[in-house]
């Protein structure tokens, strides 16, 4: 808490809110000065400890915050002014809220007698940001700020965490008042203003009984675990019951990849012996996740043999979408360390060898010099593993998840509730100042990463040294492949061009690589490894690459798609 | 043919401020319920109020509606109820027109709903009523040969029979790792 100045000190709002910054251990925000907001920026260079990066839009702005808070753990912070400056901040903040990361947007407002007159860069942004918050508050005087700004670092990160909004008017940040510092070693938590849950007693008794009873049972992790910190005990959990473990799209890296254990990710695209062995359990143990359709394709036949305890923070996930025959609503790390604790201890044997059954060549799926697995493999092998990749929105994404070898605990940061294309390079630069030092890759497509490639001049400017990689195949390429599979070919709005990638690079001034063919990956990726700031490597792989397999939208899981239909005429 | 949806009473005590409102009513929205009869007033606590609706739908839906409510930060109960638990009052106020000739026959009908005459001209009633919506309804018809001038009629306040009834949630069961034994 250094920096705190003296009790008695009269400042003006912009800088007590420097100060509140400073208080919850803010070292970084990521923003974009305006004019609702230049008390704010007029203020900040008084405190240093303060580090501003200044992003080429509020939309990077805010996935950088969330980037930095899902590889903290801490909250990331995003500044904007009002109007458009709040509105570009909408999608990172929807993006924050699916995946639960602990984000604190603070923005400019017009002053409070302009509020409501339509003024100059004036919007509702609570208004606009009410269903996409976890909370939002509007500091309508100077005397509310220390509460108000203390409460939304405490919302944004107690129990199930997700992204708060404060709006402080210009004015506001202009009046002044005496600065009163937080006594105490912990923030002041808000007082709970939660409505209170029952808790049926027997539950965890039941929970007991089903695991010792069943003989298929079926570990599924899920993000909660990452945010729990539960990955040892989730562990413990499923080496004692000898009890397979998949993990959602959210929860790859809270399982360790090739542990015996582990299958991989199930759903859409999760592989076939993953959704057989759903479909086939007989109890499903589902920590921290929370059956979203792209989990669970058809409800109706999703799991049709399992009981299901589910296990989750949010007393809200428990039934929501799949009937579930025990809940226990806690932390996970909690849960699972009493549930690994009161199970007997066996080894589920027999039920991985009919699962093993289920296995396909994965390598079957993938064809071409320039395979998907080949650029992952070597990414790996030249970083040891020791990173965190950070991908966009579509099939790149697929092959990211399911491809790259995870084995350190949250090292895989991606947008999976709200499927936010744009998100990796600007996630990366956050994730980079959660972990300074270690190396960060954003894997995009080449669609994806138009939509936000603006930030390599915020790379260049404040020094970060994330990793590009493109996977560059000339198609919105998730996209096309649905077109291919459900719509006759017809190839709508989905052939994208792109720039000349090297010559991007050199123009913002950072290395940049063309990888055409496989005996070119290691070299590139190495290279740019080796570069102090920024780099980028394009990867041209094949235009008609397929992610494999797939279940079609509103599908089962036990009908996977396979191979690509037969080239029929174009629809006319 | 399916079963008609059973209708069920939401009732939310919430912070008194607009902005809690703002957010309880967006995540109904959002839910897109048939929702009927809002009505919005001061709770038995200070400092908060009490929102009261209908709800036709599926109970499940209804739950999904009330656990997301539950975890809203303004948000301090939700007790949802199947109407029959419940005794439910709407107020209506109206303004008649009557006549020398009709006002006998007028008097009567309200005589027989039991509304109070508030304010009296020579042409003009004010009067107002309070029963479930099915009484007002009857009554609203009673009237219609008189000439309803306006009507104003708000949503309608729910009271649970019994204290029992009240107990709130009513999801799926849900243990608090406190309860866990070791």
């Amino acid at each position: 808490m250094g920096g705190i100045g003296p009790v008695h000190e009269t400042l003006s709002g912009a800088q007590i809110l420097c100060r509140l910054l400073e208080e919850q251990g803010v070292e970084v925000m990521f923003g974009y000065p305006g004019g609702a907001i230049m008390p704010l920026y007029h203020a900040l260079p008084e405190r240093p400890g303060l580090r501003h990066i200044l992003t080429r839009h509020e939309q990077a702005a805010a996935h950088a915050a969330d980037g930095y808070a899902r590889a903290s753990g801490r909250p990331g912070v995003c500044i904007a002014t009002s109007g458009p400056g709040a509105t570009n901040l909408v999608t990172g903040l929807a993006t924050a809220q699916m995946d639960s990361s602990p984000v604190v947007a603070i923005t400019g407002q017009v002053a409070r007698a302009f509020i409501g007159r339509d003024a100059f860069q004036e919007t509702d942004v609570i208004g606009i940001t009410l269903p996409i918050t976890k909370h939002s508050v509007v500091v309508e005087d100077i005397t509310e700020l220390g509460p108000k700004v203390r409460e939304a670092f405490h919302i944004a990160t107690e129990g199930r965490p997700g992204p708060v909004l404060v709006d402080v008017p210009k004015d506001v940040q202009n009046q002044k008042a005496e600065w009163v510092p937080l006594r105490g070693t912990a923030a002041v938590p808000a007082a709970d203003r939660r409505a209170g849950f029952e808790a049926p007693p027997g539950s965890f008794t039941e929970a007991v009984r089903l695991l010792d009873q069943a003989e298929r049972p079926l570990l599924i992790v899920g993000r909660g675990v990452i945010l729990g910190n539960a990955y040892a005990e989730v562990r413990a959990l499923a080496e004692k019951v000898g009890m397979p473990v998949i993990t959602t799209l959210l929860g790859i890296s809270a399982f360790p990849d090739g542990h015996p254990l582990h299958l991989g990710m199930p759903g859409m695209h999760g592989e076939v012996h993953v959704n057989r062995a759903i479909q086939q359990a007989d109890l499903l143990v589902a920590i921290g996740m929370r059956f979203d359709d792209r989990v669970t394709g058809n409800i109706a036949a999703f799991a049709p043999r399992a009981k299901v305890i589910h296990v989750d923070l949010d007393p809200a996930e428990i039934g929501k979408n799949v009937a579930v025959t025990v809940g226990l609503v806690g932390q996970a790390r909690d849960v699972a360390a009493r549930l690994a604790q009161a199970v007997r201890p066996r080894d589920c044997a027999a039920w991985r060898d009919e699962i093993s059954g289920f296995r396909r060549d994965r390598r079957d799926a993938y064809r071409g010099d320039m395979a998907p697995e080949t650029i992952l493999d070597r990414i790996h092998e030249v970083t040891g593993g020791d990173c965190t990749i950070v991908s966009d929105v579509g099939q790149h994404q697929m092959w990211v998840a399911k491809l790259y070898p995870y084995q350190q605990p949250n090292s895989h940061i991606t947008s999976g509730g709200l499927g936010t294309m744009g998100f990796a390079v600007p996630a990366a630069m956050g994730v980079h100042f959660a972990r300074p030092g270690k190396p960060v890759w954003a894997i995009s497509g080449d669609g994806g990463f138009q939509m936000n490639m603006q930030e390599i001049a915020t790379m260049v400017q404040e020094g970060i040294p994330v990793k590009m990689a493109i996977f560059n195949n000339g198609y919105l390429g998730m996209v096309r492949q649905w077109q291919q599979f459900f719509h006759g070919r017809r190839y709508s709005a989905t052939p994208i061009w792109s720039p000349d990638y090297v010559k991007l690079a050199e123009a913002y001034g950072i290395a940049g690589y063309r990888v055409q063919h496989s005996g070119q990956i290691e070299a590139a990726v190495a290279q740019a490894l080796r570069e102090p700031g920024p780099a980028l490597v394009e990867f041209l792989i094949e235009q008609e690459a397929n992610v494999f397999p797939m279940i079609p939208p509103g599908g089962s899981l036990s009908e996977p798609i396979e191979s690509a239909p037969p080239a029929a005429a174009p629809v006319a | 043919m399916s079963q008609p949806l059973p209708t069920l009473v939401l009732t939310v005590a919430l912070d008194d401020d607009l902005l809690t409102l703002n957010r309880v009513v967006g995540i109904m929205r959002r839910h897109n319920l048939a929702v009927g009869g809002l009505a919005v007033g001061p709770g038995p606590k200070g400092g908060q109020s009490r929102l009261t609706c209908t709800v036709a739908s599926d109970p499940g839906a209804v739950d999904r509606m009330a656990n997301a409510l539950r975890k809203t930060v303004g948000v301090r109960d939700v007790t949802t109820l199947p109407e029959s638990a419940c005794t439910t009052r709407e107020h209506l106020l109206l303004r008649l027109r009557h006549g020398p000739s009709r006002l006998s026959a007028l008097l009567d009908v309200l005589a027989l709903y039991e509304a109070r005459i508030l304010e009296e001209t020579p042409e003009e009633l004010v009067v107002e009523a309070t029963g479930a919506a099915p009484l007002l309804g009857s009554l609203l018809r009673a009237l219609e040969p008189y000439g309803v001038l306006a009507q104003v009629r708000g949503g309608a306040v729910v009271l649970p029979r019994t204290a029992v009834a009240a107990t709130g949630r009513d999801g799926p069961p849900v243990a608090l790792p406190a309860a866990i034994p070791a």
